[in-house]
């Protein structure tokens, strides 16, 4: 409590660095735009919307030339209730340690250089660290082992001392590439403004520490196109790291519609296909894949095959662990970051900054549904009741089981069949856990399914015919969450889900985000056994979307469902 | 002991004599009752502007001293001679006068001893009139080079209360039998609280011994019981919802400064300069920064380092509380309030504006709290849901488990969902609203009771007990061949129908010593009270609070006796020649010595012009003998010399310390002091 009364001013600043930014008041805009630069967004539900400084976002406010002065006059101008002082000593702290440390290049010789000779000192005396540090060393510098740039860096980072990789990048073995002129159906090309604004926060700054890190768009915003035309800007052999092979397929087709690149220059390196070419797309499945009993790992080769200036990570957050392992030892080579969530189940985001780089753009969700470049969504929640002999397996069941048969409540499909008969000449996908619910929600209402065991050639003929509007409703496996472009699909119906991972919700909504044709919004539902634990673990799942600014209606299917359609 | 409590317990003969007191008489006139007008700062301020300059001076003393602690007169006339210079006589006269105006009382302890006492809710309202603040803010322009003291962000005291009052609401609070918590519960209390035990120091808690309660713990507890919001039951403490409403009731603002005035009423008295330095404080302007040096001054003559050295004491407890910010200016320390500690003012300031007091539920279930909601609003969210994190403002998380709490303490959704939206003033967000539907749509369908059941031995003697028609109507629903639910209340009359019809019921031994329990009664003393019923505390008896306190003046009688008057004070006043007390004249060196002696014994001063070896005179002075030496016509007496007479007020007259031969006596004259001063 502070002793002015307190004028309406619009942020409320908290001593951890939590900053509320209130939308209906007066001011809120200027606000807004000063913690664009020094905080990040963490939810948005209601009209209080929640930011965080952090080390992180406080060093990148310092790279961006924001000093610790100013962005405490501009808190000061903005806060009610004043900036606590524990703060303002925070930030003062944290913005004064960026660029004490900086990493520098000369000839072959990497030192890591420092204003305050007794941070070398410090440094050097740390155990985890001075096995990557070398003997040479002069005044306010050290040697560093060129292997160890990564590893460096990210347990530096970790204890607050943010260091300043001035080190360049290999810029690659270079690669004609362009943007086209115009699409494949003839319409031109031209990004954007968000996507333009992507492209320059990742690849404008090359001065500094700029030249990696992390974009983050909606599902629907486009993330391909910020890779493609970073690629075109940096005009470098890449190599694109994809969740699975239909992103696979997808990028290739992309990059062949979209860019000057040809077959010839595009490689598909996967289970089934080990292509190395100066464009090579490939899964995070096969470069962890090990033969057993053997420490190496084979397809790792793939990084150092080739002189490549750019490695794309798509789908970010999904990044698995020893992928991260050899993401530090390729800090020579510029790496971009895609995702639509930073949000990671296994809270790995802090080496998603450490190692493929600090978040450079972000756009969210909802802001980009009111420019309408993702398609406006309204979120059912549809609640049906479990009954008959699953009610009584659910009661029997231990606790562990009883998610699987509230979520393969064979009620459902009844409603799906409502649910399509009201969506008639939508576009629709039928989204799913589990394969033999699909298999009987496909075979019971003449649904085409796709699955992860179908091949991928299959796979793809049925996405086109769909695309090409040929099949109105598709059912799909786990395999939708990521990375497949159906644009067109404005309905999607979840019978079942996870137990309660926030960004596959946020992933399948994003299925059905891409803006229609004639401007209409999307419809995602989300089917919940009535009375079961199946409610917590959705109310679990939605909770990212609510924070985005979604809200789910929720409505109850009539017991017996032999009339009409939810009620409210 | 504090006003409200001298009126509760005023004797009849206190207030008859008191109540001759022109401005005290003049608003008992009035209608108004003790409590009110004993502690009616009006009044006081009416006295200081009309009293004497001796009663007075010596207040002061009083208030700088003992504050409102006990003191024995001779402790009184000693500081009275020490720092302001004053004689015995003069000190008693003002001390009675004192008592006769209600601005001091008395009791009287089991031996007859006297202890006087100033309310301790007036100290600080004397202080205020008598030793108004010096000290000035540092000006505008200056404070900006103050750097704050590198503290964490700490909750105002309000917050931390509720959040521990909270705790032994949901854990509850049980008692060992030597009546101090149960260690894991009170660590539960602790825990629930940010407050830091070593900020606390000042406070001078002192757990009992083998208390296992943090002194943080100690700190709710302890004003838990005494603002009323906790209440002791037979084995535990228990949060008495009543008092925590008529406690929590009121703005923030307000709430705050009625909690730092208890706060320095509570634990500031315990020490004069403590106290002395809290008053001092409490007067400097909120906001303002302040010179720490600059507070503490003007408490006494050669005191400011004790004043400074308490004042840096409360100062860690109140910057602990979230109440005042230090800092540094010059290398000096300085400080400022963050609250407003005057709950009259705090009171009257303007509400919140547009609705800042109200919280906002959001639709992901959070709830966002923030400083300006009302404490009892912050209370009741605390029934419907879990704290998550608390800052400038704070987080609130409605969640399955605290709906459960909730459901168990009689809420339903849609009693969650009224507070919510009073308290926001806004309908609840629909994804909120459905939560709580879910939610308490599970709970309070099922209920585990304890039951009177009818068990028969064959199931065909039910069916004829059930037959029967005056039996049927105390039965309930049959739960078994051979099993009925008995209604609630007829088990009596159950047994009474079933023994009449022939089937006296079977009584376990056990049960019927439990029912003679029930009843209040002892089996081997007939008609005694129930143990259970003894320990709990009568109505209206305020709650001494939780920790160890230094003399508690309640358990003693108020001394109903009536001021002394001048022949009390001064025994044998009527017998000493009228001269004597009149003029100086030259006496006999017996009569002379008789004359001092007489003013050592009242403890008066005399007036005497010396005389000289050479026979000659010196000019007049006022003496004051403390002891007379020798025998015969070779005596000679000790004293203090005031060298400018009596000062009325400002820095007691310097004082030498003579002896003076017998025949160094010329004229003198005994002088009492004056009545009206």
């Amino acid at each position: 409590m502070t002793m002015p009364t307190p004028a309406i001013a619009p942020l409320i600043v908290q001593s951890d660095g939590t900053l509320l930014l209130d939308e209906r008041l007066p001011r809120a805009e200027e606000a807004l735009a000063l913690l664009r630069e020094v905080a990040e967004l963490r939810k948005r539900p209601g009209s209080l919307h929640t930011y965080a400084m952090t080390p992180v976002t406080m060093w990148n406010a310092a790279a961006s030339g924001w000093t610790p002065e100013r962005v405490l006059a501009g808190l000061r101008a903005a806060a009610r209730y004043g900036v606590p002082a524990a703060l303002e000593r925070e930030v003062q702290r944290v913005m004064g340690r960026y660029g004490q440390l900086r990493l520098v290049r000369l000839g072959d010789e990497l030192r890591l250089t420092a204003q305050d000779p007794a941070h070398l000192r410090e440094i050097a005396a740390m155990k985890e660290i001075r096995g990557w540090l070398r003997d040479e060393a002069g005044d306010g510098w050290i040697g560093v082992c060129p292997e160890a740039r990564g590893w460096l860096k990210r347990e530096l980072a970790a204890r607050g001392w943010p260091v300043v990789d001035e080190a360049g990048y290999r810029s690659g073995e270079a690669l004609r590439m362009d943007l086209c002129e115009t699409s494949g159906s003839g319409r031109p090309i031209r990004l954007r403004d968000y996507q333009a604004e992507a492209v320059e926060a990742f690849a404008g700054s090359t001065a500094g520490d700029g030249g990696s890190g992390v974009v983050v768009l909606p599902c629907g915003a486009g993330k391909t196109w910020v890779g493609m035309a970073a690629m075109a800007r940096l005009r470098c052999e890449t190599l694109i790291l994809t969740p699975n092979g239909i992103s696979v397929t997808q990028w290739i087709r992309e990059l062949l519609r979209n860019t000057t690149l040809t077959e010839a220059d595009i490689g598909a390196y996967t289970g089934d296909t080990k292509q190395v070419r100066p464009v090579t797309v490939a899964t995070y499945q096969v470069l962890t894949h090990r033969q057993a009993g053997k420490a190496d790992n084979p397809h790792w080769q793939l990084f150092v095959d080739r002189n490549w200036g750019l490695i794309v990570y798509d789908e970010v957050h999904l990044l698995p662990a020893p992928v991260f392992r050899l993401t530090a030892d390729l800090q020579a080579t510029r790496r971009l970051g895609l995702t639509a969530t930073l949000v990671r189940e296994d809270g790995l985001a802090s080496d998603v900054f450490a190692l493929v780089g600090p978040k450079r753009y972000d756009a969210p969700w909802k802001s980009l549904e009111q420019q309408g470049w993702i398609a406006e969504a309204a979120c059912r929640e549809v609640r049906v009741p479990l009954g008959g002999e699953s009610a009584e397996r659910y009661a029997a069941a231990p606790a562990r089981a009883r998610h699987r048969i509230a979520g393969e409540n064979p009620a459902k499909t009844e409603v799906v069949r409502r649910l399509l008969a009201r969506h008639d000449g939508e576009p629709t996908l039928v989204i799913g856990q589990y394969l033999s619910q699909l298999r009987d929600v496909s075979e019971g209402l003449g649904i085409p399914l796709v699955t992860g065991e179908m091949p991928q050639q299959d796979r793809q003929r049925l996405f086109d015919r769909f695309n090409s509007g040929e099949v109105g409703v598709l059912a799909l496996s786990k395999v939708a969450n990521f990375a497949v472009d159906l644009p067109d699909a404005a309905v999607a119906i979840q019978i079942s889900g996870s137990f309660g991972s926030r960004q596959e919700e946020a992933q399948r909504l994003g299925r059905i985000l891409r803006p229609k044709r004639d401007g209409a919004g999307a419809t995602f539902y989300s089917l919940v056994s009535e009375e079961t634990d199946e409610v917590e673990f959705a109310r679990k799942r939605q909770r990212f979307l609510l924070e985005q600014g979604y809200e789910y209606e929720v409505s109850r299917w009539p017991a017996g469902a032999a009339e009409g359609g939810a009620k409210g | 002991m504090n006003t409200r409590e001298i009126a509760g317990k005023m004797p009849e003969r206190l207030g008859a004599w008191l109540g001759e007191s022109p401005l005290l008489a003049a608003r008992l006139g009035s209608g108004r009752p003790w409590s009110d007008v004993l502690g009616d700062p009006a009044w006081a301020a009416e006295w200081a502007a009309s009293a004497a300059p001796l009663p007075q001076a010596l207040l002061r003393l009083i208030v700088r001293r003992f504050a409102g602690l006990p003191f024995e007169e001779e402790k009184l006339l000693q500081a009275a001679s020490e720092e302001g210079g004053r004689t015995g006589a003069e000190a008693r006269v003002a001390l009675q006068r004192l008592r006769g105006d209600g601005v001091l009382f008395a009791v009287r302890k089991a031996w007859g001893d006297r202890l006087y006492y100033l309310p301790s809710d007036m100290v600080k309202v004397w202080q205020r009139l008598l030793l108004p603040l010096a000290a000035a803010p540092v000006d505008a322009e200056t404070a900006i080079g103050i750097a704050p003291a590198a503290d964490g962000f700490r909750l105002p005291l309000s917050q931390e209360l509720l959040r521990a009052w909270s705790a032994i609401r949901r854990y509850g609070l049980p008692l060992t039998a030597k009546g101090t918590p149960h260690k894991a519960a009170v660590a539960k209390v602790a825990a629930a609280m940010g407050l830091e035990a070593s900020a606390l120091d000042a406070l001078g808690l002192l757990p009992g011994a083998g208390d296992p309660t943090p002194l943080q713990a100690a700190l709710a507890l302890d004003l838990g019981l005494y603002a009323g919001v906790l209440r002791r039951g037979n084995s535990e403490i228990l949060v008495d919802e009543e008092g925590a409403v008529r406690w929590l009731v009121g703005t923030a603002a307000a709430h705050e400064a009625k909690l730092a005035e208890m706060v320095a009423s509570r634990y500031a008295g315990q020490d004069p300069a403590l106290h002395f330095a809290a008053t001092a404080l409490a007067m400097a302007a909120p906001g303002a920064w302040y010179r720490e040096d600059a507070l503490a001054a003007g408490s006494a003559p050669g005191a400011d380092a004790a004043v400074a050295a308490a004042l840096a004491r409360w100062l860690d407890a109140l910057a602990a509380f979230g109440w005042v910010e230090r800092g540094v200016l010059n290398g000096m320390p300085a400080c400022r309030w963050t609250v407003d500690p005057d709950p009259d003012r705090a009171a009257r300031r303007e509400p919140p504006p547009a609705g800042l007091d109200r919280y906002e539920v959001l639709p992901d279930l959070e709830i966002v709290v923030p400083p300006e909601t009302p404490p009892l609003a912050r209370w009741r969210i605390a029934e419907v849901a879990d704290l998550s994190s608390a800052d400038v403002v704070s987080f609130y998380r409605l969640t399955r488990n605290a709906c459960e709490r909730a459901s168990h303490r009689g809420h339903t959704a849609d009693t969650v969902a009224a507070l919510l939206e009073a308290g926001s003033g806004a309908p609840l967000p629909p994804p909120v609203r459905d939560a709580m539907d879910d939610w308490f749509r599970r709970l309070g369908r099922v209920e585990v009771l304890d039951a009177v059941v009818l068990r028969t031995d064959e199931p065909g003697l039910a069916d004829l007990i059930a037959a029967d028609p005056e039996a049927t109507g105390m039965l309930g629903e049959r739960i078994g061949e051979r099993h009925y639910l008995v209604r609630g209340e007829a088990r009596g009359r159950l047994e009474e129908r079933l023994a009449s019809l022939g089937y006296p019921p079977y009584r376990p031994q056990a049960q019927a010593a439990a029912d003679l329990a029930e009843s209040g009664a002892n089996p081997g003393e007939p008609g005694a009270i129930p143990a259970a019923r003894l320990a709990q505390p009568p109505q209206a008896v305020l709650d001494p609070g939780w920790t160890s306190r230094r003399p508690v003046l309640s358990f003693y009688e108020l001394d109903p006796a009536p001021p002394a008057g001048f022949s009390e004070l001064f025994p044998g006043l009527g017998e000493v020649p009228a001269a004597w007390l009149r003029q100086p004249r030259a006496y006999h060196a017996s009569t002379r010595r008789e004359l001092v002696e007489r003013a050592v014994r009242w403890r008066t001063a005399i007036r005497v012009r010396p005389s000289t070896e050479d026979g000659g005179v010196d000019g007049w002075m006022t003496f004051v003998p403390q002891a007379v030496t020798g025998t015969g016509e070779r005596w000679q007496v000790s004293g203090l010399v005031r060298e400018s007479g009596f000062a009325e007020s400002g820095p007691p007259p310097a004082e030498v310390r003579v002896t003076l031969p017998a025949d160094g006596i010329g004229e003198l004259m005994i002088v009492l002091p004056d009545e009206a001063r």
